[in-house]
């Protein structure tokens, strides 16, 4: 045994096997990721929110299960990717469920304090040694060796700190979980919204945005209806009664489409009745559209425009 | 020497922890701040317990406002006569906000007993697998959100419902709404 | 009549205790005061059984006119969960932390400080007597388990279900805190040691038996923990750096890196500022964790509500650290040597190296654990620091230690002897590349599970080196002893340490829907559905499913409803095996007339032998525990005693 360590050949020949292992085993690839490892490694990044510390993926809380089934869902779909599926969550909840310090910020001192007392409590270990070393040759001045002493310092702070931030922008969470992500029907339902917040206000704006939607989904009811509501209101007080009952025809088209798309959406089968009463005195086909938008419960600010015409509508029939 | 300097900086970092922990208060419930607010809605596609459908969509062009319950909760219960008292005021009036209680966590047996027993004719939303919960990143009921009939969120309000608060705070959303 | 009896207990546990501290105090002068301290320590221990004795008869007996049986007793209750469930909750949990640091210091004071210089032994006493005074206080005062409940009681919901399921509850706490109260007494020998200013190693080798003695509970009791959180939560993992966790993490940490660096203190007399202040901070560490985790500042799965004894425990940290402080401070020209240690390549050098690993490996634990409370302070904003921060910052410093593991036994004392040091390690760097070699061939990928097992099996070539080496030397006999059964303990820590890196990286799981009759696959197993059973008693309802693995006997994943407490829990079933365990839960909801059920599954390499390295560890620190042959004297005279005698005999040569 003795023998063979002193020989430099089997040194050789351990230090190069231990290498070649070592890189075979770390750079060669483990296999696909299964969905449930997908799902585990996302949650392990998100905090249950009722649990003050436990990750979504250890935590069996309802809050924590929730969590877990939309990521599942998510992760199922494929449409986005880990880091958009913790931003999703975190968009929600706040950024209080990412599991990580941030890598910028005041809460990156969790990742640079660390490291910069490493580096430091290194540092003065080799202080040490030196030290120990040089102990016999104390008594030589130290007036010169304190800028020197001071430099190096200064280096050792240096070097610590930059380690540190490294660090941090390396493994903190980067995501601030402020903006909300997401496909389609976010986009959609962000641009119905502001649609419909400035259909009073700016109704070209509001006919420009329910444009946009449709292009995305031309089928989007709402788009639809909307749209043939707001073409109607301006095209209602048109003079040139061509143009306007070329604007009506396509708002008929509109709504009625809405109406065979959705069946269920009461808003539709409202302005069908308003419209069809207002445009073409057609009493009996609204009364249709006003019952239908009746049993299907519409939103009150519908309703309020429906209960005043309902009453004409009726005294039309019986007159 | 140098051990003393050790000591007294160890003393100084210790004091610091110290004065951060005698500072600390045990966490609270967070504010109702969420990033929702004045963004649209989530979508919310489910049905109530007695089967009907229910989009959220939907309701825009009225005040939504949406109560997250669970049967067993002891705040919910505590809360349930002010939202009644809520529910009948909005019933008097034409523009009327519409209440819908989404059912966190809970059988929908349980629910309709509690309803039952309690009175309370507003529809209940299932919310079997929490995604609805998630959309809107409720942690803990009850949470009381309200949506303007653009479908943008405006409120939320977490924990019990204090007798009259809501009809303030909706007053106050109206208020803004029209001006 | 019980909350009377209890609470007089308890109050005569305080008055004797605190006139147990004036006596050590008085009797640093006076022998014949100290020789009174063994039996005011006597009363106090026979006051804290007693006191214990009636809140177990409270529980057993039911009687629910006290407020904290009203809060964890339950008729419905099993026996066994019962007793348990004394220390389920914070006011029963002080009381048994009452019970073990009375029990410590009566032992201590009758038995040790006697055998020691008069003065250091009257004042060690006198620490431990005033530690007790302390917690009697609290256990009478603000954390009283015998304050009265409201009146017309008669059941209680009994203690949290997830308590309830497994008999390991029994054990792990009571064992916990055999090892952290006991870091009590290596504390109370350093302070006395510091105020006495006796500052050689008369302490330091009065206490050795104690600190490894309390080492071992602890690290078993952490184990076992480990163990409940597999068996019991159902998320398939051993450790998830909770808080109440890390609180019982730190002092380990602390505690370990003492043991070694202490016997560089015993073999040349340096490192004592090191020595002293890893135990000042594995006492206050104890102190803080549990105030962390009972204070109610941070919330867990422990979830211990929050109560008064928050500023109570942190004056008591403060306190302690800053007399601790003040006292190595005070005494610091006096713990200075003007040895020197030659070179990082001698046995010094690497313990050193060892403590800064350990330290830093407790900084970051406390860091992370404390950070959300200053950022709460300082930023007024709520954040989580969970595990992937751990996990990022643990796993370099996990492998520095497995590298220490690995060349300090090889390392000689006082020189660096190159030669003797390539010799050492040459088997052991084979044993490294026949580890990879079998982690390549079994299909292990990435870079820290790689280097986990490389280091691993150097680190294990090398405690097996020494063994050997021992046991030629001396027979059969050389498997005891302090040197041995510490390569023993280090032989199970990186059975933990690679069964941990081979768990944490390679489990697979996946989630598996599965219809009654047909087999379903995962990761090379079947597993079929076989039906349901469902029981049901006063306490809870329980639906199982039984799933059988690769067609063999059916394992019973469950999910059980506690019906008083409303709370439902899911009950995991495991298939051990030796390279690996096949765990699986049943997920909600349950429809059992669907003959469908939905299962997770985890396969999960080498939990096993977690237990396995557990058994060895406390089987090593067993064996360290006999006595060697005596190569000092027990009593330090003078710092003039040569130390270095031992390095003069044969078995030194062999690096013992």
């Amino acid at each position: 045994m003795v023998v063979l360590s002193r020989r430099p050949a089997a040194w050789v020949a351990v230090v190069l096997a231990a290498a070649a292992l070592l890189a075979v085993g770390s750079l060669r690839d483990g296999g696909p990721r299964t969905q449930q490892d997908r799902i585990e490694a996302i949650t392990g990044r998100l905090a249950c929110p009722t649990c003050a510390g436990e990750s979504v993926r250890v935590s069996r809380a309802a809050a924590a299960e929730s969590i877990r089934a939309e990521v599942a869902r998510q992760v199922a779909a494929g449409t986005r990717s880990d880091d958009e599926i913790v931003g999703f969550v975190a968009a929600r909840f706040g950024a209080r469920v990412l599991l990580l310090p941030q890598s910028s910020g005041f809460d990156a001192l969790a990742w640079v304090l660390p490291v910069v007392v490493a580096v430091l409590a290194v540092a003065g270990v080799v202080a040490a040694f030196v030290r120990w070393r040089t102990a016999p040759v104390a008594a030589v001045a130290t007036r010169s060796r304190t800028p020197r002493r001071l430099a190096t310092a200064a280096a050792v702070v240096l070097v610590a700190s930059g380690t540190g931030l490294l660090v941090a922008r390396q493994s903190g969470e980067r995501l601030a979980g402020q903006s909300l992500t997401g496909g389609i029907e976010d986009s959609t339902a962000s641009l119905l919204a502001q649609a419909r917040a400035s259909t009073f206000a700016d109704p070209a704006a509001a006919l420009a945005l329910y444009a946009e939607v449709l292009a995305l989904d031309p089928d989007q009811v709402e788009a639809l209806t909307y749209r043939g509501w707001l073409v109607w209101l301006v095209a209602r007080d048109a003079e040139d009664a061509s143009l306007r009952d070329r604007a009506v025809a396509g708002v008929l088209a509109d709504l009625e489409r809405a109406t065979v798309l959705d069946p269920a959406y009461p808003d539709a089968h409202c302005f069908l009745g308003i419209v069809r009463f207002r445009h073409a005195a057609d009493a009996a086909g609204a009364k249709v559209a006003l019952d239908d938008c009746a049993t299907r419960n519409p939103p009150s600010e519908v309703r309020s425009f429906v209960d005043a015409i309902r009453i004409e509508v009726d005294a039309a029939l019986d007159g | 020497m140098r051990i003393r300097a050790l000591a007294a900086t160890t003393a100084l970092v210790v004091v610091g922890l110290l004065v951060v922990l005698a500072l600390v208060e045990p966490p609270g419930d967070a504010t109702g701040e969420s990033p929702l607010l004045g963004a649209p809605a989530p979508a919310v596609e489910s049905t109530t317990i007695d089967d009907a459908d229910f989009s959220l969509e939907r309701r825009k062009g009225s005040w939504v406002v949406l109560n997250f319950f669970n049967s067993t909760c002891v705040p919910c219960i505590a809360e349930h006569p002010a939202l009644m008292a809520f529910a009948a005021r909005e019933a008097s009036r034409t523009d009327g906000a519409e209440l819908y209680t989404i059912v966190n966590d809970d059988a929908d047996d349980a629910v309709r007993d509690f309803f039952v027993r309690r009175g309370g004719d507003w529809p209940k939303v299932r919310d079997d697998d929490g995604t609805i919960a998630v959309a809107f990143g409720v942690a803990r009921v009850p949470e009381t959100w309200v949506i303007d009939p653009a479908g943008f969120v405006r409120l939320r309000v977490l924990g019990e419902l204090g007798s009259g608060a809501l009809e303030e705070r909706l007053d106050e959303l109206r208020a803004a709404w029209s001006s | 009549m019980n909350g009377a009896l209890g609470q007089a207990a308890l109050l005569v546990g305080v008055v004797a205790s605190a006139f147990g501290a004036a006596a050590g105090v008085a009797g640093a002068r006076d022998p014949r005061i100290a020789r009174l301290v063994p039996r005011f320590a006597g009363v106090a221990f026979a006051a804290a059984v007693a006191a214990f004795a009636v809140m177990e008869r409270a529980m057993i007996t039911r009687d629910f006119s006290l407020a904290y049986v009203q809060k964890v007793g339950s008729r419905a209750t099993p026996a066994l969960y019962n007793a348990a469930a004394v220390w389920s909750a914070l006011e029963g949990s002080i009381l048994l932390w009452v019970l073990v640091l009375a029990a410590y210091a009566f032992v201590v004071a009758w038995w040790v400080c006697p055998r020691l210089e008069p003065r250091l032994g009257a004042w060690a006493a006198a620490v431990m007597c005033i530690v007790s005074c302390f917690f009697f206080v609290l256990s009478w005062g603000p954390a009283t388990p015998f304050a009265a409940g409201p009146p017309g009681v008669v059941d209680g919901p009994g203690p949290n279900p997830l308590l309830q399921n497994h008999v390991l509850v029994m054990f792990h706490p009571p064992m916990l805190y055999l090892g952290y109260v006991g870091m009590t007494v290596p504390f109370a020998f350093a302070i006395a040691a510091l105020v006495t200013g006796s500052l050689d190693d008369g302490w330091l080798r009065a206490t050795r038996r104690w600190s490894l003695l309390s080492w071992g509970w602890l690290t078993f009791g952490i184990a076992l923990g480990g163990w409940w959180s597999y068996e019991v939560l159902g998320w398939s993992g051993v450790w998830a750096w909770d808080p109440v966790e890390n609180a019982s993490l730190l002092p380990w940490l602390t505690g370990t890196a003492y043991l070694h660096s202490a016997m560089v203190q015993e073999r040349r007399g340096m490192l004592r500022v090191w020595n002293l202040s890893l135990l000042v901070a594995t006492f206050s560490l104890t102190i803080l964790g549990t105030f962390l985790t009972r204070s109610g500042v941070l919330n867990s799965v422990h979830a211990f509500s929050e109560s008064d004894i928050g500023p109570w425990l942190l004056s008591a940290f403060a306190v302690i650290v800053v007399t601790s402080v003040g006292l190595i401070g005070w005494r610091g020209d006096a713990l200075r040597r003007s040895d020197a240690i030659a070179s990082p390549l001698t046995r010094e050098g690497a313990f050193l190296a060892n403590n800064l690993v350990f330290a830093l490996f407790a900084f970051v634990v406390l860091l992370g654990t404390v950070f959300p409370l200053v950022v709460e302070v300082v930023r007024d904003r709520q954040i989580v620091v969970g595990e992937p921060f751990f996990d990022r910052l643990g796993v370099p410093l996990g492998l520095a230690l497995l590298a220490l593991m690995a060349i300090a036994p090889a390392l000689p004392w006082r020189t660096t002897a190159p030669t003797t040091v390539r010799d050492r390690l040459f088997w052991p760097a084979w044993c490294a590349v026949a580890a990879l070699a079998l982690a390549v061939a079994l299909g292990a990928h990435g870079l820290a599970p790689m280097l986990a097992f490389g280091l691993g099996g150097m680190a294990a070539g090398s405690a097996v080196r020494q063994l050997a080496a021992s046991v030629r030397a001396r027979g059969p006999l050389g498997l005891v002893g302090r040197t041995s059964g510490g390569m023993i303990v280090h032989l199970g820590i990186i059975c933990i340490a690679v069964a941990l890196a081979a768990s944490n990286s390679f489990t697979r799981s996946q989630e598996l829907d599965l219809v009654e009759g047909r087999p379903a696959s995962f990761a090379g197993h079947t597993f079929t559905l076989r039906g349901f059973t469902t029981t049901t008693d006063d306490r809870a309802t329980s639906v199982r499913a039984l799933v059988s693995i690769d067609g063999g006997r059916a394992y019973a994943p469950a999910i059980t409803k506690y019906t008083r407490v409303g709370m439902t829990v899911g009950t995991p079933s495991v298939r051990t095996g030796l390279a690996r365990d096949v765990y699986l839960t049943l997920e909600p909801p349950v429809r059992q007339d669907s003959g469908r059920a939905r299962i997770k599954v985890f396969v999960k390499p080498m939990i096993l032998w977690l237990w396995i390295g557990t058994g060895v560890t406390v089987l090593g620190s067993l064996t360290a525990l006999v006595p060697a042959r005596r190569r000092h004297p027990v009593r330090d005279a003078d710092a003039s005693t040569p130390r270095d005698a031992a390095a003069t005999a044969p078995s030194s040569v062999a690096g013992s």
